[in-house]
């Protein structure tokens, strides 16, 4: 019987009830759908790691002996080591496309999973190709390819496409965003290497047991003697590094959002318990009467806190991996290449939905242990009203200048307290969710103003290639009023730091302009280096320390003093003046020329020409998962702000219904008492708006945490932004309360004011 | 007859803010098994809070109830809800009728309580409702209410019934069928009814009358041949 009590008095209240299921659903949903995305992405790569043996660590060099890898081989804590040349190639296909083409010597570390045609093996005389590669090149298995390197052209037929856990992101040095008709990658066995040219192999993988990353580097390094160019670690791999911080923003992201949920849920379960308890007082009583257990009574009232957030936690839970992790697979998958997009439950999902469960279970308790503890003959009478006390404000002459309608809300407020603070938190909330949706573009974009408007100003960036000649480059720089630059990877270290970074030497440029922190426009010092903020502060160095660096493939440190500080979002490095490079006993060879002349075409000495218009696309590519979650932001914060403001005007309506007779019964019109309720609206609204934007805005760096990690983004929410925000949340507030100003109307004074019961 | 209730010295103490008042002040009296009876007296005499007390609804400040030579006023929590459910049905001037269960619900509720409650649809049948079963509270006319509250308080087949002003919200005609059905409970099924009114004309029907004034106790009169509710003169 008690059961069918629940569901009819559900049923009597149901926006309450449907709100407190709606807010425990989208906790759950969100968490759920976002975390199982995530997970599946973490697990099914944990696994493609695993099964194919991804390397823990490579090391860079020019010639690695047969020693060396014995030697490598030896240091404790290694399990496997194998070595391989890795040559830039260009496919000879009409875009001329660059792959990296690694001759192996053995395939046990970092092993192709194949896509189609055979297996990789060692014997076998034939070219394995990326299977992302070969899909946008339209080359099949079977077919004959040509590949030049360094003058070198090996021509091989493609016996089988593959994936490689080393290029789960796999992007040229241009590319912001994997473009697989542009770059890829290939294997060759070192049988199938031309024997006419012998094998220099310049990269060791190693395999390892051990996690202490300073000991092992510090082995390996006295085992080669200190005769290697670069030390990687996975977390150091691009690939590696980017895959894992796009898996870890979506997990931060996927954690903050439902704990706002569940608090809403759990301010709904208290106010709207607290008055069905409190309205069911003499049923309770009577209940009692009967002899009904007061811990049965308990259970039942607790039992409907229970049943919904027990429905919304497995709706949510069922619902969220089924739906969201797609919405993000889609523009992932351009950036990433993985053999299978699976969404996987976690068991910290399972957590999260008994957390729910629990909270909001435990809220309903709190909410109707009070009116329990009464006796039955305390309960079979109606609640002596609250005892009013005067606030010290009230005795104030500004008190008395307020006038009713303020006196009448300042008191209301005070005396219906959850319920304000709830308003104010779904009002803060929904500020907050628009203000973090809108601010993130707002932040995104504005990484594409500040790297290609304000920073880089050039037009064009045309690509040198290697054989490109000294004629052949004057002749650009001529006719378009080109300017040198000189881009490299190099490491740099200080304070016992290691970073990898990126070296740019520029040649009187002056299409390229350099801000300060506060992205203030600023000159570099000419006769120094300059390093990128974030690179400063990674490194924890300020103007006039030291700092060491050397280019990849050279084992030569240089030793430096830090000149300036710029500030640029996307590349982190050093920059220097061609002069200052050239003293520090470097020969300047450039590797593109920029000019604000528009160029398209082919050219001699040129391997690509790239467009501002070209970058900008590359970058707002890369950004779309962000954009998916902007838009389930946004949805959040207007469901969230209905739901809230709705269920409060429909629980603080019935509450007011006797009080709002007796102002219609004294003359009050309606539209006068209408404007009463809009008062605090507004009251509510504003004080929600003024700490949902600073919440907003914590919210963007709290997402941005892992994304800064690689970019210097900035928090940036434009003034547009802020006033859709806030003229959002008030639309939403004042058309909720809206919906209220037509039930003014149709009070009926006389049976709201007829005795109790 | 035996003698089943027993009020010894009991005194009900209630304090509003800093001032104490004595709802009931030392009474005593006894009721016997099967008794009609009714107590009387203005509002605000203390006749609810005897009632109350009786019920295990509340709890004596001293003084002892025997109910069956058990000492209710011993009684914690617990055991006083175990009383109520299976000795006490209770029927208010309100009806307190759950309005989100049907007549029948309201009446089949009690066997969520009780191990030997009677069957709901009878019970109903027999103060009149069998129409009416599947009515919610608020379809039903006062009368009909208050007969389906009966009928709730029946169906548990406890020793008494503790009727507070169970006409007090009725018309006349319709009180004196819900007094008639409280006599028969008490002459037919040998059921203690009790019932708690300011409207004295009832003393008539009563087999006792206890009349209670300022919180005492003013006289007790066992009336020898009460008539019948019907045969009141209203």
């Amino acid at each position: 019987m008690l059961l069918r009590k629940m569901f009819r008095d559900m049923k009597l209240n149901k926006t309450q009830f449907i709100s407190i299921f709606i807010m425990s659903f989208l906790g759950v949903f969100i968490y759920a759908g976002v975390g199982s995305e995530w997970y599946g992405l973490q697990k099914s790569s944990n696994h493609y790691y695993e099964e194919t043996n991804l390397a823990d660590i490579w090391i860079y060099g020019n010639d690695f002996t047969e020693e060396d890898l014995s030697a490598v081989s030896k240091v404790e804590g290694v399990t496997g080591a194998q070595r391989r040349l890795s040559l830039g190639s260009t496919v000879d296909l009409e875009n001329s496309p660059t792959i990296k083409l690694h001759v192996v010597e053995d395939d046990k570390i970092s092993q192709c999973q194949l896509v189609e045609g055979e297996e990789f093996s060692l014997d076998k005389d034939g070219i394995w190709l990326d299977s992302m590669f070969a899909d946008a090149n339209g080359i099949q298995v079977g077919e004959t390819i040509s590949v030049s390197t360094n003058g070198i052209s090996i021509v091989k037929k493609v016996l089988g496409t593959v994936m490689n856990p080393e290029y789960v992101y796999s992007a040229g040095n241009n590319d912001m965003v994997p473009n697989h008709a542009n770059y890829g990658f290939a294997y060759l066995s070192y049988h199938a290497f031309p024997n006419t040219i012998p094998i220099v192999y310049t990269e060791i993988l190693v395999t390892t047991d051990t996690t202490d990353d300073n000991k092992m580097e510090d082995s390996i390094d006295s085992a080669l003697n200190g005769q290697y160019g670069v030390y990687l670690t996975r977390e150091s791999l691009q690939s590696y590094a980017m895959f894992h911080s796009e898996i870890n923003e979506h997990k931060a992201m996927g954690e903050i959002f439902p704990i706002a949920f569940l608090a809403i849920a759990m301010l709904s379960i208290l106010t709207t318990m607290a008055r069905i308890v409190g309205n069911q007082r003499t049923q309770i009583g009577t209940l009692k009467a009967i002899g009904f257990k007061r811990r049965r009574i308990l259970f039942h009232y607790i039992s409907y806190g229970l049943w919904l957030s027990f429905a919304g936690a497995v709706i949510g839970a069922i619902v969220g991996p089924l739906t969201l992790p797609y919405l993000f697979y889609g523009p992932m998958k351009t950036m990433f290449t993985l053999p299978e997009w699976v969404p996987a439950i976690s068991f910290s999902i399972v957590i999260m939905a008994m957390i729910s469960v629990v909270s909001s279970t435990l809220t309903t308790y709190f909410a109707c242990r009070s009116v329990l503890k009464d006796t039955p003959s305390q309960s079979l009478r109606p609640k002596a009203p609250k005892v009013m006390k005067q606030n010290f404000i009230e005795n104030t002459r500004f008190w008395k200048k307020l006038g009713f309608n303020a006196q009448w809300n300042f008191r209301d407020v005070l005396r219906s307290r959850v319920r304000s603070i709830m308003a104010v938190v779904g009002v803060l909330g929904c500020t907050a969710l628009l203000v973090c949706a809108f601010g993130m573009q707002d932040s995104l974009d504005d990484v594409v103003t500040w790297n290609y408007e304000e920073i880089n100003q050039f037009e064009t960036k045309l690509t040198l290639s290697e054989d490109s000649t000294a004629e052949q480059i004057s002749s650009i720089l001529k006719l378009y009023h080109g300017e040198m630059l000189l881009e490299d990877e190099i490491e740099i270290k200080a304070n016992g730091i290691k970073k990898s970074g990126e070296l740019l030497v520029t040649d009187h440029v002056t299409l390229i302009h350099t801000v300060d922190v506060n992205r203030n426009e600023i000159e570099l010092p000419e006769d120094g280096i300059s390093i990128s903020n974030k690179m400063a502060r990674d490194l924890k160095v300020e103007i006039g320390d030291e700092i060491s660096w050397h280019i990849y493939g050279e084992e030569h440190w240089v030793k430096t003093k830090v000149g300036g500080i710029y500030r640029t979002p996307i590349s982190q490095g050093i920059t220097l003046t061609r002069e200052h490079y050239e003293q520090l006993g470097y020969t300047f060879t450039p590797t593109s020329i920029i000019t604000s002349d528009l160029i398209s075409g082919e050219m001699k000495g040129i391997t690509k020409i790239w467009s501002i218009k070209d970058l900008t696309e590359g970058y707002m590519t890369m950004t779309e998962a962000m954009n998916v979650l902007v838009y389930i932001l946004i949805l959040a914060a207007v469901v969230l702000a209905v739901v809230v403001l709705y269920n409060l005007g429909v629980l603080s309506f019935n509450e007011r219904q006797r009080e709002l007779s007796t102002l219609k019964v004294i003359g009050f019109k309606s539209k006068k008492i209408g404007k009463l309720l809009l008062t605090q609206n507004i009251w509510f609204t504003t004080v929600g708006i003024i700490l949902g934007v600073p919440l907003g805005r914590w919210l963007i760096d709290y997402i941005f945490v892992y994304m800064r990690r690689t970019f210097d983004v900035m928090t940036v929410v434009s003034a547009t932004s802020l006033i859709y925000s806030i003229a959002g949340t008030f639309l939403l507030s004042i058309l909720v309360n809206r919906l209220f100003s037509k039930k003014i109307k149709n009070i009926d004074m006389v049976s709201s004011l007829k005795g109790v019961e | 007859m035996k003698n089943i209730i027993e009020f010894k010295e009991v005194t009900k103490e209630y304090k509003i803010g800093e001032k104490k008042f004595l709802a009931v002040d030392k009474i005593n009296f006894t009721i016997a098994e099967g008794e009609f009876v009714v107590i009387l007296g203005p509002s605000g005499a203390g006749k609810s809070t005897i009632l109350n007390l009786l019920g295990g609804m509340d709890f004596a400040t001293s003084g002892e109830i025997i109910i069956n030579e058990k000492n209710i006023t011993k009684y914690k929590d617990e055991k006083l809800t175990e009383y109520r459910a299976d000795n006490v049905g209770f029927v208010f001037q309100f009806y307190n009728l759950i309005p989100t269960l049907t007549a029948f619900e309201n009446v089949a509720l009690t066997k969520d309580v009780v191990k030997n409650a009677l069957d709901a649809a009878e019970v109903l049948a027999s103060v009149g409702l069998s129409d009416q079963l599947n009515k919610f509270p608020s379809q039903l006319s006062g009368g009909e209410q208050q007969r389906v509250s009966i009928a709730r308080a029946i169906c548990k087949n406890p020793m008494m019934l503790l009727c507070d002003e169970p006409t007090g919200a009725l018309d006349t005609e319709t009180g004196v069928v819900i007094l008639s059905m409280l006599q028969q409970m008490s002459n037919e099924k040998n059921k203690t009814v009790i019932i708690v009114t300011h409207n004295s004309v009832l003393a008539q029907a009563a087999d006792k009358v206890i009349r209670i004034k300022n919180g005492k106790v003013k006289d007790i009169t066992i009336n020898e041949s009460p008539l019948a509710v019907s045969e009141v003169n209203w």
